[in-house]
């Protein structure tokens, strides 16, 4: 195949698992406005767990969702217990979640060592498929392509489109006018929240089964996620894909062309946007 | 409630900074060990500060630095001519930076008497540069190894192992005459002890009659390789992969699932037993590879080794090294009864005139204070129970340092 497209496909492959990660954010930070820097904790935890479960039961769909619920649970318990009461403060919010980040890493680092480790895949994924093109791509690739696809969309439609959905968006917008109507928000935010933490996890997994999981991956993850969320425009899905596709784009043809500075094009890229477009692509103009 | 927005990110760009900055001194917590950490240390106490990483593609780095001090301590004790050894571990990321931040705390406010440390090259080079500035402070290198550390005229910098260049030595020709690859593609990490560890090779490969057709330096930390793999050309015979820990594990289960065919070149740790005792599937690509450096594979079969195993049962490059480096620094300090003289000088004195014979060979030092050292090619193969593990192709004993420094080449090195 012309080897820009094949670029180009491994570009959007690496999108989207940055799309799953920052769509768990994209739901706390851009839709909520509760900055967690503990996204990344999430991530990495998720994919520890997974690794865990699927080792143990030799079933990977089982890790991932074990994966979702663990770290869903967790997230359930920092907002309740850690950061509701101070939902408003958004530095104090930042700093609770800082110190779960912190606190988070090294007992991960206790738990599972430096080692690097990956997240057991059924063998039939680990094969090559033969593209429209004639050309053979792994497809592992391919199915976390889908896969965040159809997340994506499924949540699209959740948020845009369900009474759920916008009981969500009124709760964010106005909380005080939407308890008003009889909505519990406290129970809405606590739910987006495990949602976000949640898909995080389920990232983790997803990604540990094609990256190793180690120790800093949390920060790279968290960073990676933030750039793809202000970089698309905060609270928006089409912006997170549109986000997430750029940021894989970018480093995988800043690998081709510049590798030594692959690294930093991706932070470029949010320079550059921010600088023409300070809401982010798709966001709504502050 | 829009104009929260703004707000918000405020606050996130403040978090991030504060995660960035906090995660770069996370380590200066975890590893305190002893209690000469904030204090200068008494007559009664040799305080030793050690650099490793603890995050990052080479993470493990920290726990095989304290595998192997611990081994040596429990072997030999730790109280020499009535004085007790005291550690101060600091945690590292590999990068200059941190190793900077970290060697200077260890010095500037723990007040440690001797360095042991640190894992990676540009650490390396970044210590190495501190030495010259505190010379009252003796310095044991861990495991890093650009060549040029023990060109810098530090006195009080010690090298017990080889350099990354010295580490491919024989490699080249083995890949040119043995194997009968002639045309080679490279994929490394961009910083200085990549350069160096391909340099030997690919100066030797060269000479041999091979050809480099091109090189891939990515930067520390990738975990796609995807592109990279598409990248080498399709009439190359063998690909040299100067990557380590987590990203060596990356590149060799991507190679598997991306179908790469080509029998593979490892730079001196792309095919440690951390690389090869993963969980990831690196089977297909990993069996046949060949490299060159300072662990031996099976078969090879000493006293000082077969002790050394049963001491650390499964050694990586970095707890054989800092095994190395330590029981050298350990055995200098014994051999002055613990004492360091007059601006270190009656401890630097005995470690010039070491000569032991290390789990990998007898270890004497040159002018520079760098290592004299053994150096081994080996090969992976399929272990009996279905482990990957390393075979021994050939030792070379006494191997000395070239003075040639690399840097980033695209085709074969002059």
């Amino acid at each position: 195949m012309d080897q820009f497209l094949l670029v180009a496909l491994n570009g959007l492959t690496l999108g989207s698992i940055y799309f799953l990660v920052a769509s768990g954010l994209t739901l706390i930070f851009g839709l909520m406005r509760v900055i967690t820097m503990a996204h990344g904790t999430s991530y990495l935890l998720g994919g520890y767990i997974g690794y865990s479960i699927a080792r143990a039961s030799g079933n990977w769909l089982l890790g991932a969702l074990g994966a979702a619920v663990a770290v869903g649970l967790l997230g359930l318990f920092i907002h309740q217990v850690l950061i509701r009461r101070f939902q408003d403060d958004d530095l104090r919010v930042a700093l609770i979640t800082l110190g779960v980040s912190l606190i988070g890493t090294d007992l991960m680092f206790a738990a599972f060592g430096g080692t690097a480790t990956q997240v057991p895949i059924p063998a039939e994924w680990q094969t090559a498929l033969t593209l429209p093109s004639g050309d053979r791509y792994p497809a592992i690739r391919l199915i976390i392509l889908v896969l965040a696809v159809v997340i994506g969309v499924v949540m699209w439609l959740v948020i845009n489109r369900t009474r759920a959905g916008s009981i969500v968006r009124a709760g964010v917008d106005d909380s005080a006018m939407t308890s008003a109507t009889g909505v519990n928000v406290r129970v809405v935010f606590a739910v987006v929240f495990v949602v976000g933490s949640a898909l995080a996890a389920f990232a983790g997994v997803v990604g540990g089964s094609l990256f190793p999981l180690l120790p800093g991956q949390d920060g790279t993850y968290l960073l990676f996620s933030l750039v793809v969320v202000i970089v698309g425009g905060m609270g928006s899905i089409p912006g997170a894909a549109i986000g997430a596709a750029l940021v894989g784009l970018v480093s995988q043809f800043g690998l081709v062309f510049a590798p030594t500075y692959a690294t930093v094009l991706t932070f470029a890229l949010m320079v550059f946007v921010l600088a023409f477009r300070p809401q982010g692509i798709l966001g709504r103009a502050v | 409630m829009k104009l929260r927005n703004s707000r918000v990110i405020t606050a996130a760009a403040i978090g991030s900074v504060l995660l960035l900055s906090l995660a770069a001194c996370r380590g200066s917590d975890t590893g305190s060990e002893g209690g000469g950490g904030g204090e200068a240390a008494g007559d009664d106490t040799i305080t030793i500060g050690v650099l490793a990483t603890d995050t990052g593609n080479l993470a493990f780095g920290m726990d095989a630095a304290k595998e192997a001090i611990n081994a040596v301590l429990k072997a030999e004790g730790d109280t020499i001519g009535g004085k007790k050894l005291e550690f101060v571990y600091e945690g590292t990321d590999g990068t200059s930076s941190s190793a900077q931040t970290k060697v200077k705390k260890l010095v500037e406010n723990d007040g440690v008497d001797i360095v042991l440390g640190p894992v990676s090259g540009d650490e390396g080079e970044t210590v190495t540069q501190y030495a010259l500035t505190v010379p009252d402070v003796t310095f044991v290198n861990g495991s890093a190894s650009p060549v040029s550390q023990t060109l810098e005229g530090a006195t009080n910098f010690f090298r017990f192992h080889g350099d990354s260049a010295m580490w491919m030595g024989g490699v080249g020709d083995y890949a040119y005459n043995e194997k009968g690859y002639k045309k080679i593609y490279g994929v490394a990490e961009d910083y200085s002890f990549p350069y160096d560890n391909a340099g030997g090779f690919f100066s030797e490969f060269c000479a041999a009659g091979g050809d480099l057709t091109g090189f891939s330096w990515v930067p520390v930390g990738t975990t796609d390789y995807a592109t990279i793999i598409s990248q080498i050309p399709r009439d190359v015979d063998a690909v040299y992969v100067g990557l380590g820990g987590a990203d060596a594990a990356s590149f060799l289960s991507q190679a598997v699932t991306n179908g790469l065919t080509k029998p593979l070149v490892g730079g001196s740790i792309a095919v440690d037993p951390t690389a090869l005792g993963g969980d990831a599937n690196i089977r297909d690509a990993a069996i046949g590879t060949i490299t060159g450096g300072p662990v031996p594979g099976s078969g090879y079969d000493t006293p000082e080794w077969n002790q050394f195993l049963t001491e650390i049962p499964t050694p990586n490059i970095f707890s054989l090294l800092y095994y190395n480096s330590f029981k050298s620094l350990y055995l200098g300090l014994k051999a002055t009864d613990g004492e360091l003289g007059d601006g270190q000088e009656t401890l630097r004195d005995a470690l010039k005139s070491l000569d032991w014979d290390s789990p990998t060979g007898n270890i004497t030092l040159d002018k520079n204070n760098q290592g004299i050292v053994d150096n081994f090619i080996t090969e992976v193969q399929a272990n009996d129970d279905g482990t990957l593990g390393t075979v021994t192709i050939s030792e070379d004993k006494g191997v000395k340092q070239g003075t040639t420094v690399y840097d980033r080449f695209e085709s074969c090195p002059s």
